[in-house]
């Protein structure tokens, strides 16, 4: 029989893969006595903050609970904070940006954005930071009265200027895309974003491969018959049983033969 | 007198005696469990249908005879009751080792299944000497694991359990029947074969004073035909209209579109196959919708019906209960050429995708966590999937097993045009826009149905029904939301983050955002 200690090894308790394994109750029972015996330790008190976020019964109270610890961790000034500690106050506060945002029955916009905004301000360049642009790249787009599609576009690609880190760029240009092919009919913007996407990658299960079939679709659309054959092929080259590998293969053969190539 | 206080007495002993002998039965069962030197490994499923329990045993029988140190037990579950029973074993901390994963979401299977993935890119040892041998395990299976990998753990990605089969749809038919019919016992191929023999059934009919239906039918067997054939007719549309502009149409895209006022059942892809839908039912017989799986097989098994329109899980019983010999062939769709349906067809259909079936994981309450593992390994090596396939008659998964040799025809179809999309809203959350839609299908259905009646029907209820499925899978998203926040911030407060994880949960949860959001904004400003 194959020996298989990992096995084994992952039943036992541990918070961290409690709360990996989506059971935030035992995670949190879990932490409640570490930051008790250390209130002021950031990584404990975020980490429990996290879990009364998350536990059942979701309640008012657990919410509020969590973000007013999130804000005291934010706000304490140990007297020499190591980087680990600072990144896990810079967490506390995007996390109080996140439950203003998100997590309230009644969502607090305007305290939300002024939390990001501050994050901003004071991390430039910090990945959290750089997700809270992100977050104010939704509120613009999606949760701001009175601005139309058209005059979110300005904002937004502010924002993505101004941003390093890979997933809030990456997620920008698919906001842009979508925007611009989906409200304001703009294939062209769209495709150019939808590269972009591609061209940092994705995470997430097939999708690049997905990514691979829009920008395929878009170019065809648009009689870039290279540029759609190089990215439907793309896809059927890295998804050869996928059910839509034949007709991907039939539309490459199809945009090439409009510009005059062909497959071989 | 004293007849009556003793008959008083009665139920009380009585419930007396059976209390004693569940005692004394749940006592001897842990007796056995815990007296036993050897390693007692229970494996939990609802595959009661005919040819499964028997290859569970046979493969039991195997492993055992290569360790005698293991006892392995079976526990089948009824279906209608698996999904309760799981739930309250799981709770409860006393699931079997193993189990079959079924109405399970990421939530259920992280907290109470072991990932995998870890042990899905080393070898399958029970490999070894056949092409499969130093293969990773993940790699044994013909789609690499992803679609258990997306049931299960979309957002995590974590792998929570392996699937043994593969299911298809068919089209069984008698061969007897279709001889004494048409002369041939050559099936129909195309979609205007198929409906003229409903012609020809019923001049038999005529004929002799028989009473053949042509498809034996049932609520829920109608569903998988009607949502084979009706795809047919959206398939143009899905590549030319996929606002995903990704050759697909999800559900929620289906109802903004609908909601919107862009498509309707007016649309005239959508029209046709309503038209289809129609059509095909007069080879069903009346009241199908009424009727469950027992009463189409039991018309199919009793010679009252030439076919049968049903899954590769029920070939198993066909071949051991049908006293003639049943022909195995896929629906005939309507092809390029057919006059009525062929505008809206780009081609046959590629069944590449297959669906998951016999997902077995390992739950975290497994006492014997690393025998649990081999026996999934056992099961899954080629060896052991090709004698499942012969004697469960069922597709496996695992990569190059023949399929039963009986039965060839219940292989997946991998080459084929994209296939399009059901327009019933079948997966759309919260199900009232699809209620409405079965529970006004008769309007549309039988000799005299009436397609305008139908839509009129279920277009007076549907912005109504959109809107609160649309609200239901927005409240799921914002939960999904939500809780990766909580994962997120404890992927970043572990002793060792790892930035992988950060990034592949923040990505989670933008696709979330981006599904969620632009529907608010439209529909619940």
């Amino acid at each position: 029989m194959l020996a298989a200690p990992g096995l084994a090894a992952a039943t036992r308790s541990d918070p961290w893969a409690d709360a990996r394994n989506l059971n935030f109750t035992a995670a949190g029972a879990g932490i409640a006595p570490l930051h008790q015996a250390a209130p002021n330790d950031a990584r404990l008190a975020v980490a429990y903050a996290a879990a009364l976020l998350a536990r059942q019964p979701r309640t008012e109270a657990n919410i509020d609970e969590a973000r007013a610890l999130l804000e005291r961790t934010a706000q304490f000034n140990p007297t020499a904070p190591s980087p680990a500690d600072t990144d896990q106050r810079i967490l506390a506060a995007y996390l109080v940006a996140r439950i203003d945002h998100d997590h309230f029955e009644t969502p607090r916009l305007d305290i939300a954005r002024s939390g990001y905004e501050a994050l901003r301000v004071a991390h430039p360049g910090h990945a959290l930071a750089d997700q809270a642009a992100l977050q104010l790249g939704y509120m613009l787009a999606y949760q701001t009265a009175g601005l139309s599609p058209a005059d979110t576009i300005a904002p937004v690609e502010a924002l993505l200027t101004s941003v390093r880190s890979e997933n809030p760029r990456r997620e920008l240009h698919l906001m842009l895309a979508r925007i611009q092919v989906r409200t304001l009919h703009n294939d062209a913007a769209a495709l150019a974003h939808f590269q972009a996407a591609r061209v940092i990658g994705c995470l997430a299960t097939n999708r690049d491969n997905e990514l691979d079939l829009t920008i395929g679709t878009l170019a065809a659309r648009l009689g870039q018959g290279d540029l759609a054959a190089r990215h439907y092929l793309a896809f059927a080259e890295a998804n050869p049983q996928e059910v839509r590998t034949q007709t991907v293969r039939r539309l490459a053969a199809e945009a090439l033969a409009a510009t005059g190539s062909s497959t071989k | 007198m004293t007849r009556a206080p003793f008959r008083s007495l009665v139920p009380h002993l009585v419930l007396g005696l059976v209390f004693a002998w569940s005692c004394w039965h749940v006592a001897s069962i842990r007796r056995v469990a815990v007296d036993t030197d050897k390693v007692t490994l229970r494996i939990g499923h609802w595959m009661l249908h005919a040819g499964m329990r028997e290859s569970f045993d046979l493969a039991i029988t195997d492993y055992q005879k290569l360790h005698p140190d293991v006892s392995i037990e079976q526990i089948p579950v009824p279906i209608r009751s698996y999904a309760m029973w799981l739930r309250t074993r799981l709770v409860g901390e006393t699931a079997p080792d193993i189990t079959g994963l079924a109405a399970v979401g990421e939530e259920i299977a992280g907290r109470y299944y072991l990932p995998l993935d870890a042990y899905a890119s080393q070898p399958n040892p029970y490999n070894s000497g056949t092409p499969l041998e130093g293969v990773p395990w993940r790699d044994t299976f013909v789609d690499g694991l992803e679609s258990v990998r997306n049931l299960l753990g979309p957002v995590s990605g974590e792998l929570y359990g392996v699937n043994l089969q593969i299911n298809t749809l068919r089209l069984y038919f008698n061969r007897n029947l279709l001889r004494a019919v048409t002369g041939s016992d050559a099936p129909p191929v195309t979609f205007a074969e198929l409906r003229a023999l409903g012609d020809q059934i019923a001049a038999y009919n005529a004929r002799t004073g028989a009473k053949l239906v042509p498809i034996a039918s049932c609520g829920p067997y109608s569903r998988y035909l009607f949502n084979t054939l009706v795809p047919s007719q959206t398939q143009r549309f899905a590549v030319e209209s996929s606002p995903s502009l990704n050759l697909s149409v999800s559900p929620q895209d289906m109802a903004t579109a609908f909601l919107r006022g862009e498509w309707s059942y007016a649309t005239p892809a959508f029209r046709s196959g309503l038209e289809l839908m129609r059509e095909v039912t007069s080879l069903m017989p009346p009241g199908f919708s009424q009727l469950e799986r027992d009463d189409a097989l039991f018309a199919y098994l009793q010679q009252q019906a030439v076919m049968f329109y049903a899954g590769s899980w029920d070939y198993g019983v066909l071949v051991r209960d049908g006293p003639f010999q049943t022909g195995v062939t896929s629906l005939p769709l309507p092809d390029r050429d057919d006059p009525k349906y062929g505008r809206f067809v780009l081609g046959p259909i590629s069944e590449a995708a297959g669906s998951p079936e016999a997902i077995l994981g390992i739950t975290r309450t497994s006492r014997h966590p690393e025998v649990a593992l081999d026996f999934l390994r056992f099961l899954s090596s080629r060896r052991i999937a090709t004698t499942f396939s012969r004697e469960s008659h069922r597709i496996s998964s695992v990569v190059g097993t023949p399929p039963p040799p009986d039965a060839p025809g219940l292989a997946p179809v991998l080459n084929g045009e994209v296939n399009g999309f059901g327009i019933d809203f079948t997966y759309l959350a919260g199900g009232n826009t699809n209620r409405a839609f079965q529970n006004n299908l008769h309007r549309a259905l039988g000799p005299k149905g009436d397609l305008d009646d139908f839509i009129k029907a279920v277009e007076t209820t549907m912005p109504e029904n959109l809107r609160r499925d649309l609200a239901q899978a927005a409240f799921g998203q914002q939960r999904e939301i939500r809780r990766l926040d909580s994962q997120l911030a404890f992927a970043l407060t572990r002793s060792d983050p790892k930035p992988s994880e950060w990034s592949r949960l923040a990505e989670a949860q933008s696709i979330r955002q981006q599904e969620r959001l632009p529907i608010v904004q439209e529909f619940f400003p």
